[in-house]
């Protein structure tokens, strides 16, 4: 059992750690005597040795100060999605080469039942048409989460709890259960929500396959400090299901509802959210849909808007994928006539170099590997058609937000346990 | 739409006497008693502000630890978008993200510049380019469809804020007095037409008395005025004639404004009124040049610099003279004295100014230059084309003063234009002459009212449209073409139509901002940029 506790402490608040989690025996407290939690159970790859220095004994007879057990276990992440752009449109082109997204995560076992994640994420300093970033425009480190999550057994009822600087539970909730993540953002993310995340806590509870969560963030994302009295209030109920087997594996069905009351900026101009998701994992591909409403968006309380997609993904031969997806938001203004429409279809097919096959027990039981859905290290190809009309483009009655945009995408994902060792 | 905007104004209604209650369980349980404990909470100062009167619930229920964290997170749970109305609470939060920096940097300069926002209409313009930009670009009645756009001509290098009190004259090299474009703090690559529409909206705000109902027809006119204008001037430079520019004899108004400049600059009385010689020695003046507005606001003073100010400077300039064309050689750039200056502009009321007195080319106070070195920010924010690339400076003092130097092409009107960066904060640096002279818009406005008045406000009208396109049309686009190549074919033989699209979106847009300034007045600025929870230095 003992083997077992990294995994739960670092199983967290998932969708997909509920079964898991809610095994009595895996809640159990290590021995005492242990000078600290032993690794997770190989998370990566079952022949991923567990290093054994934390186990060491140390004599008491050794005249000399002893080195002090490291007493927390630790997993670490890192993702790097690099790209090659080639993009066209109403005459124009542009071909960049660019690194869009790295992050490093650690997931730090405390305290029975009490883990710390703590994710960095390298952006550019400078927003799109600013000069005021640092040093020209260069490649930052940020923190992007940082937080500490509990849970409890109650019976059959888990509770959980996270404090800091959380993940959107909506937002994190759809990367989570989609292939294209290295690709493209949610729907949700993309047209209504903005950065993922908030300073705030969460609190869930789950039972068998459900779970309930509610969120209160201070509505600010990462870039402001708190700026009005309100805050950001998510609900989310979740349900991960098996609904059988296909090839001698199991499909998993996800359903989500997600409701949001909160505020956007100083004047607190009003940023409600309505929204629900599907997604049905199986042996040969996946396939999901999203769908949500805004009211108010983007500090904008008088705007409204309806954001929809369906993807799907499919393996083809071994290592080759075939991926599409259609999104769009509708958006629309009170008291106006005025609409328009954002719409994007892609298609993409992709490749993996190197994988580590990883079984569910263990994807429940590493936090830190919980967004690392396309790991190894895999090539995209994609082509993505993008149009915006009316009042959702910034150059309406032009085609000039018409673009035909290719993209050959690396990413690397990858989860390392790290054991105890010495200070 | 209906149903759940309803569903959610219903439940927010419904549970604030239960979440205040339950927010009062939660204080108490904390153990905050004492009003000074309360005043510096949000929480307990919205129960004293919104509910002098607890609910009873509050002497009933013995709260336990358990009680009172769930009572919390429940009674954070409230209905949380303010009372403002959704146009008002979205031109505060434009307002705030505009003026970000400042607001954590200066506050109480950045109330001045809202106090000078809400003078009148046309001030309330002037400092609002952002928020013209976000609602003619972004989800808006005001993102009215163009039919002469294409990706190319949307990616312009604009002038960001053409307006009337953004012309100015200068001093060519060959003494030549003409006017131009002299601010070109907000420009970038942008959609050309979003540009022309904002500067006829600013000619119609100049002449528009604040209480006074919109002339539709003399709207109409002007906008059209520099709607031709532009699209007439643009095919002249599309066929390789860049001869045209604004001197003596171009437009009456603005012959008085060149006469006057000539008159200040032969006496050199800016050189003369900021650095006068006292016992031989030129030496920089500080304290009002013009005394503070009725507001309070400042108008014009000069203040000594701070220390970190004092240090930094000597760098600033020695990384500007390099950019200057040609360069300027060290000695020229020594400094002889440092000034703060407060005061200037609307939008950019709060920016770092310094005026800096340096040796020039001899020893002899004569050939002393006087220039003014300006913390550079942001231009314009607009969502560009996933064809076009995000960034194309190094810096925004080098964005600023090289869109000057290729709108005004050959004729460059200031030798001493160049830019600096130091650490993150970046500078544009110009001289400063009494050649250079700015037109007011109350000149604009009093001519308006004269006999043929309208006449010359129309003359005005196309003679700024077709400084605009001399602008737009010499600069290079973003992705390196002519401007004038690209903008031309799309306004060839369509010039009223075009004319009448500009009047269009002026006369949809004229009472949109009228009515925002007139709330405005109403509001307090700061509070509504900075929230519940003010500023902090």
């Amino acid at each position: 059992m003992k083997t077992k506790y990294l995994s739960v402490v670092i199983a967290a608040n998932t969708l997909l750690v509920s079964a898991a989690v809610a095994d009595d025996a895996v809640l159990e407290a290590p021995p005492v005597a242990e000078p600290a939690p032993a690794l997770p159970s190989a998370p990566v790859s079952p022949s991923v040795p567990v290093p054994v220095s934390a186990a060491v004994p140390v004599s008491p007879s050794v005249p000399v100060p002893a080195p002090r057990a490291w007493p927390w276990p630790v997993a670490l992440e890192f993702e790097f999605f690099s790209h090659g752009i080639e993009a066209r449109g109403s005459g124009v082109r542009r071909s960049e080469f660019t690194v869009s997204r790295a992050e490093l995560g650690a997931g730090i076992g405390l305290l029975r039942h009490t883990n710390a994640e703590v994710r960095i994420e390298a952006i550019r300093s400078a927003s799109p048409l600013s000069g005021f970033g640092i040093d020209g425009d260069s490649l930052v480190l940020r923190v992007k989460r940082a937080h500490i999550h509990s849970a409890l057994s109650l019976g059959p009822v888990t509770l959980h709890g996270d404090a800091g600087l959380i993940a959107d539970p909506w937002v994190n909730g759809l990367d989570e259960s989609t292939a294209l993540r290295a690709i493209t953002a949610s729907a949700s993310e993309t047209y209504l929500f903005g950065a993922p995340g908030e300073l705030g806590f969460t609190s869930a509870a789950t039972i068998g396959p459900a779970r309930l969560l509610i969120a209160v963030g201070n509505g600010e994302g990462r870039n402001f400090g708190e700026r009005n009295n309100g805050k950001n209030t998510t609900a989310v109920l979740d349900a991960t299901l098996a609904i059988g087997r296909l090839r001698d594996q199991p499909m998993q069905l996800w359903l989500a509802a997600m409701a949001r009351d909160g505020s956007l900026g100083p004047a607190a101009a009003r940023n409600h959210r309505f929204g629900g998701a599907a997604t049905l994992t199986t042996a040969v591909g996946a396939l999901g849909v999203e769908a949500v409403r805004g009211l108010g968006v983007a500090g904008r309380g008088d705007v409204t808007a309806t954001t929809g997609a369906a993807w799907l993904q499919a393996s083809i031969v071994p290592r080759l994928d075939i991926v599409g997806r259609f999104a769009q938001a509708r958006f629309a203004l009170d008291n106006s006539d005025a609409t328009g429409r954002a719409q994007s279809l892609m298609a993409a097919l992709s490749t993996s170099f190197w994988s580590a096959r990883i079984n569910a027990s263990n994807v429940a039981g590493d936090r830190a590997s919980a967004n690392c859905n396309a790991r190894g290290l895999r090539a995209w190809l994609s082509v993505e058609r993008r149009t915006a009309t009316g009042i959702a483009s910034s150059l309406a009655g032009t085609d000039a937000q018409t673009a035909t945009i290719v993209m050959l995408t690396l990413s690397a994902c990858a989860s390392v346990p790290v054991a105890g060792g010495t200070l | 739409m209906s149903v759940a905007h309803g569903l959610m104004r219903a439940t927010c209604t419904a549970s604030v006497t239960t979440k205040m209650a339950l927010r009062d369980v939660f204080v108490k349980s904390l153990e905050i008693t004492s009003l000074e404990s309360r005043t510096r909470s949000g929480l307990a100062i919205d129960l004293s502000q919104s509910h002098g009167q607890m609910p009873a619930m509050h002497y009933l229920m013995k709260p336990t630890l358990i009680g009172a964290v769930a009572a919390g997170l429940l009674a954070a749970s409230s209905c949380s978008d303010s009372s403002l109305e959704p146009r008002t609470a979205a031109v505060c939060n434009v307002l705030a993200i505009d003026n970000q920096i400042w607001l954590l940097r200066d506050p109480a300069t950045v109330a001045m510049k809202f106090h000078k926002m809400q003078r009148n209409w046309y001030t309330w313009l002037r400092g609002t380019a952002v928020l013209y930009w976000s609602d003619a670009t972004s989800a808006s009645p005001w993102n009215m469809p163009t039919k002469f756009g294409n990706a190319a001509a949307a990616a312009t290098r604009v002038i960001g804020d053409p307006h009337v009190e953004n012309l100015g004259t200068f001093r060519a090299a060959d003494g030549t007095m003409f006017v131009d474009w002299n601010d070109f703090d907000a420009s970038g690559f942008a959609p050309y037409w979003v540009d022309v529409r904002r500067l006829a909206l600013s000619v119609v705000v100049a002449v528009t008395p604040d209480e006074a109902a919109l002339d539709v027809a003399f709207t109409r006119a002007i906008s059209n005025a520099v709607a031709t204008g532009y699209a007439t001037q643009l095919q002249t430079l599309a066929g390789g004639d860049r001869s045209w520019f604004v001197t003596t004899g171009s437009d009456p108004l603005l012959d008085k404004l060149i006469d006057k400049a000539k008159r200040d600059g032969d006496a050199a009385r800016r050189l003369e009124e900021v650095a006068p010689i006292v016992d031989g020695v030129r030496r920089m003046a500080f304290g009002e040049v013009e005394p503070p507005g009725s507001d309070g606001v400042i108008e014009d003073e000069l203040v000594g610099v701070g220390v970190e100010a004092a240090a930094s400077l000597p760098a600033v300039v020695a990384a500007w003279r390099t950019t200057v064309q040609p360069e300027l050689n060290a000695s020229a750039a020594t400094i002889k004295g440092v000034r703060r200056r407060l005061g200037a502009g609307v939008s950019s009321y709060p920016a770092l100014r310094y005026y800096v007195l340096l040796e020039g080319a001899t020893a002899s106070l004569d050939d002393d230059l006087l220039i003014e070195v300006r913390e550079s920010r942001d231009g314009i924010a607009v969502v560009t084309p996933a064809t076009l690339p995000s960034f194309g400076w190094n810096s925004n003092g080098e964005r600023v003063a090289t869109a000057q130097r290729q709108a005004q092409g050959e004729l460059a009107g200031d030798p001493m234009l160049g830019w600096a960066a130091l650490g993150p904060q970046s500078y544009r640096v110009v001289s400063r002459t009494g050649y250079q002279r700015g037109l007011n818009f109350d000149d604009v406005a009093v001519a308006a009212k004269g006999t043929d008045g309208r006449a010359a406000v129309l003359q005005l009208a196309t003679t700024m449209g077709r400084l605009l396109a001399r602008a737009h049309g010499q600069s290079l686009t973003a992705s390196g073409a002519v401007g004038a190549t690209v903008i031309a074919p799309l306004l060839r033989g369509r010039e009223m139509e075009f004319a009448d699209e500009v009047a269009a979106f002026v006369a949809a847009y004229a009472p949109r901002s009228r009515q925002d300034y007139r709330d405005a007045v109403e509001l307090d600025l700061m509070q509504c940029t900075t929230g519940s929870f003010g500023v902090t230095q």
